[in-house]
């Protein structure tokens, strides 16, 4: 099912693409994986030259009469060419690919014919050197990868706990996760995905605590994986998940290698991407989306306050203004008699039922919020004082809107803000709209409906085929300690049941238990 | 899978097609807060409301509508052809009867009110000692909106249980029930003050006297458990004159953080007669200082003297229910509890309850007695 789907796309987006591109000079991968035979220089030069689409930035070096090095401008380390490579060769008497290999000062050298190979590596950054008279060619691994420095992650940032997160690069963020889990069972393996961007992927878990079962379903997943490019993790996130119709995340991002590594303590698989900031954590259940890693660095009676006021804050942010028009389209009956004065009065010259009154004002503040978050920090705030103030009051003034909707519709933009994940932050103020439409047609009874169909999609996701409301329902008494709430650490599980281990393995220990009682 | 999207499309087609409910803006509609039925000749019911509606001015003003009809319905359907907005009843909080309605029977008004799904079942009934209209109709100097100042003396009062709750679910139980009579709040109307006079008795249906001054407090000790109600009561003076010379004759004292707990025992099934077991607990809070309540022996006797006291007062009120026919108490609850529903039917009990032999056994203790000693 999974596969068919997946190759559905691939054969969508590989169509696309091939129609955008010019139909000539492209080369598959099969076409390149030809054998070098024994290339004269200006042969050798030719060829990768007429491989690669002859670039302005691909420089040719004549070291001596018999060494040539090739390279693309930019991507190598000139340092390293200059100072340690050329004088190396210069002094070489006799220049065989094996004697340059054992005499280069560098750490990464590799010798191959294969043209496919030689191009992806000149591609990814190293020297090519040709010899006379042979047919193998130096692989020199000089590349120079220009990444940003180690900063504190922004997007999720807490007080208590390690302050730095991912950067863009593959190498140092698994250095990064290397330095937080040293264990030698820390499994570490690599794929290539995209036919033009060729992006490393490392699948990361810790092997014993996570599922063999669920990290061969990613892996497979992986594999069948036919894209021409991969850009950010959060694409690779969607490709890979278990169904992307659905709105809810079913992988989660995090910038920060801590929490990464607590997934991965906890049997969680890790997926990390080249040129990508964001982790990819799963399976993860519904509950972990409002979970931060603060929780758990806070005592644990202040951990339990804040999730349980982060779930009351998304009910709370979902919920409120919907009751609101419910409340005063269909069910005055249930206001209480000392709201209903200061209500009915605030209501009064307003010319929309409260539907449109709730919707516009909704759209209000998510236009304010899409402009203020678009827009650099100085005219963001000068947005901030133009739409709470000037437009709020105005509203008001003008009987466009009630005093009262405009504090609900606030609060409820300010209680979605408390979600730690900005996935699913944007989720629960999305999931707003269509139950204030059914509010405004049914009353408390499309309330319902909306609950209802909520309840039954959640309960049908699945992530990596674990359940998605887990431990709530189907009910893990063992994780509950560390769902909802979080209890002291003694009560809490390390590896949620979730990621358990197949049942192969836990009838095996049933078995044994039998035997040996 | 195809099928299921059919399905699918048919369900939410199907679901827009039900349209909108029938919607009443809060802002758009006049809340009834207070309704007052009075019976006219010809079988006619007056009704009066007091309705809370906005204005343009951006204030909610009360206003007083006033119909005479053959059933509550009709007079709201005519009420309506005066009122610029329509009348909706979910907002009601007292529902207000009149005495000469009360005396006739209060079944229909029940039943009405009980129909209409919008109202809530804690909405309060209470008897008018009069007639509803004018006391709905009237100017009081110092009650702006009456539905709201009469909805608060009922809620207040049987918050600290100085009356019986009469919320639209109890009273309609208790008119249910064959065994136990409904006792609902009675109001009277003043100069320029609506206040609480007592109790109105019931006799099936029908309203059959009243209990005024004290005597609401003895009911709810019967019937009820008090978890902080007062009292101020008058105790003979004579086993004190030893204390003092300024002793009166008449000790008029208050009690009140009275926790209280009752049981009522059939003691014989046949004369039938009944027992009550009244556990009182209170604490002092007004007598004259001529009576040292320092001194253990002078308390005793002070709670001798008022279980004295509750005894008496208990038996009178019961004595005079009899008199009434009506079971407030709920003796025949207790009754059929012991012989079964089968030899005990709403007739045979009406003409039991006035032979029942009752005796009262009160205990009081007095906890403390103020915050000097």
């Amino acid at each position: 099912m999974f596969n068919k789907k997946k190759k559905n796309n691939k054969e969508q987006i590989t169509n696309e693409q091939t129609e955008m591109q010019e139909p000539t000079k492209h080369y598959s991968k099969n076409e390149l994986k030809q054998t070098l035979e024994i290339l004269s220089k200006e042969e050798f030069i030719n060829l990768i030259k007429e491989k690669i689409n002859s670039p302005s930035d691909f420089i040719i070096k004549n070291v001596t009469d018999e060494i040539t090095i090739v390279y693309i401008d930019n991507l190598i380390e000139v340092k390293s060419l200059t100072d340690l490579t050329i004088p190396t060769l210069q002094n070489i008497s006799d220049p065989t690919p094996q004697t340059i290999k054992e005499k280069l000062p560098l750490a990464q050298i590799d010798i191959s014919n294969k043209l496919d190979i030689l191009i992806y590596e000149l591609l990814e950054g190293a020297a090519l050197i040709h010899t006379k008279e042979n047919a193998e060619i130096i692989i020199a691994k000089i590349s120079s990868y220009q990444s940003r420095g180690l900063s504190a992650p922004e997007n999720e940032s807490q007080v208590i706990g390690s302050q730095v997160g991912f950067n863009e690069s593959l190498a140092t963020n698994i250095s990064l996760i290397r330095r937080f889990v040293t264990s030698p069972n820390l499994c570490n393996e690599k794929f290539e995905v995209g036919e033009d961007t060729i992006t490393s992927i490392s699948l990361i878990y810790i092997k014993g605590v996570a599922s063999e079962e669920q990290v061969n379903t990613i892996r497979q997943r992986i594999e069948s994986l036919d894209v021409s490019g991969l850009i950010d993790s959060a694409i690779l996130a969607e490709l890979i998940d278990d169904s992307s119709k659905t709105v809810f995340p079913q992988m989660l991002l995090t910038e920060r290698p801590d929490r990464f590594c607590d997934g991965l303590l906890s049997g969680k698989i890790g997926i990390m991407m080249n040129g990508s900031s964001m982790g990819i954590v799963t399976p993860v259940a519904f509950i972990e989306f409002f979970h931060s890693k603060e929780d758990q660095n806070l005592r644990w009676q202040i951990g339990t306050m804040l999730r349980l006021l982060r779930l009351f804050a998304m009910i709370f942010s979902i919920f409120l203004t919907p009751i609101y028009v419910a409340a005063l389209t269909y069910h005055y009956e249930i206001i209480s008699q000392t709201l209903i004065v200061p209500l009915s009065e605030s209501r009064a010259i307003v010319p929309f039922p409260p539907i449109l009154e709730a919707l516009l004002l909704e759209l209000i503040i998510e236009l304010l919020r899409e402009a203020g978050s678009r827009l650099p920090t100085k005219v963001g705030q000068t947005v901030g004082i133009v739409g709470g103030i000037v437009i709020g009051t105005a509203a008001v003034e003008a009987g466009i809107t009630s005093n009262i909707l405009i504090i609900f519709v606030a609060l409820s933009a300010l209680a979605s803000f408390t979600t730690p994940n900005y996935v699913m932050a944007n989720i629960i103020r999305f999931l707003r709209f269509p139950i204030i439409i059914l509010a405004g047609i049914w009353g408390f009874l499309g309330i319902m409906l909306a609950v209802c169909f909520l309840l039954i999609h959640l309960l049908r996701l699945t992530s990596l085929g674990a359940p998605y409301l887990a431990p709530l329902y189907p009910t893990r008494l063992k994780d509950l300690p560390n769902s909802l709430i979080r209890l002291p650490l003694s009560i809490i599980s390390r590896q949620a049941v979730n990621t358990r281990k197949g049942d192969e393995e836990s009838t095996k220990q049933k078995d044994s238990k039998k035997v040996s009682e | 899978m195809i099928k299921r999207q059919v399905l699918l499309y048919y369900l939410c087609i199907s679901l827009l097609l039900f349209g909108c409910a029938d919607p009443k803006i809060l802002e758009r509609v006049s809340l009834a807060i207070l309704v007052g039925y009075d019976v006219e000749e010809e079988d006619k019911v007056t009704a009066t409301v007091a309705l809370r509606t906005v204005n343009q001015e951006l204030q909610s003003v009360v206003s007083i509508a006033s119909q005479t009809e053959k059933t509550s319905k009709g007079t709201r359907i005519k009420a309506s052809l005066d009122s610029t907005k329509q009348i909706v009843a979910g907002q009601l909080r007292v529902i207000l009867l009149g005495k000469k309605l009360a005396e006739s029977g209060i079944n229909e008004a029940l039943h009405t009110t009980k129909m209409n799904s919008e109202m809530s079942s804690g909405l309060y009934f209470a008897i008018v000692d009069g007639e509803t209209k004018p006391l709905i109709e009237k100017k009081y100097e110092n009650i702006s909106d009456i539905g709201q100042h009469i909805f608060y003396l009922l809620d207040h009062n049987i918050e600290e249980q100085t009356i019986l709750s009469s919320t639209l679910h109890e009273t309609v139980r208790d008119s249910y029930s064959p065994y136990i009579d409904m006792a609902l709040p009675l109001l009277v109307q003043d100069e320029d003050d609506v206040h609480i006079s007592g109790l109105a008795i019931f006799n099936g249906d029908k309203m059959v006297g009243k209990l005024v001054g004290s005597d609401p407090f003895y009911v709810v000790l019967v019937r009820e458990k008090y978890n902080a109600g007062s009292i101020q009561l008058s105790i003979p003076g004579e086993p004190f004159k030893n204390l003092s010379d300024e002793i009166p004759d008449e000790i008029a004292m208050a009690i009140d953080s009275i926790f209280s707990k009752r049981k009522i025992e059939l003691l014989n099934k046949d004369t039938p007669e009944f027992e009550i077991d009244v556990k009182v607990e209170g604490r002092i809070l007004e007598i004259p200082p001529s009576i040292t309540t320092e001194d253990p022996e002078v308390i005793k006797k002070l709670e001798t003297e008022v279980e004295k006291k509750f005894e008496r007062e208990i038996s009178r009120i019961i004595k005079k229910t009899q008199e009434l026919n009506s079971d407030v108490f709920g003796f025949g609850e207790v009754y059929k509890a012991h012989v079964g529903t089968k030899n005990v039917d709403k007739k045979k009990w009406k003409e039991l309850y006035p032979t029942i032999k009752v005796n009262a056994n009160v205990t009081v203790k007095l906890l403390r007695n103020g915050v000097f000693d």
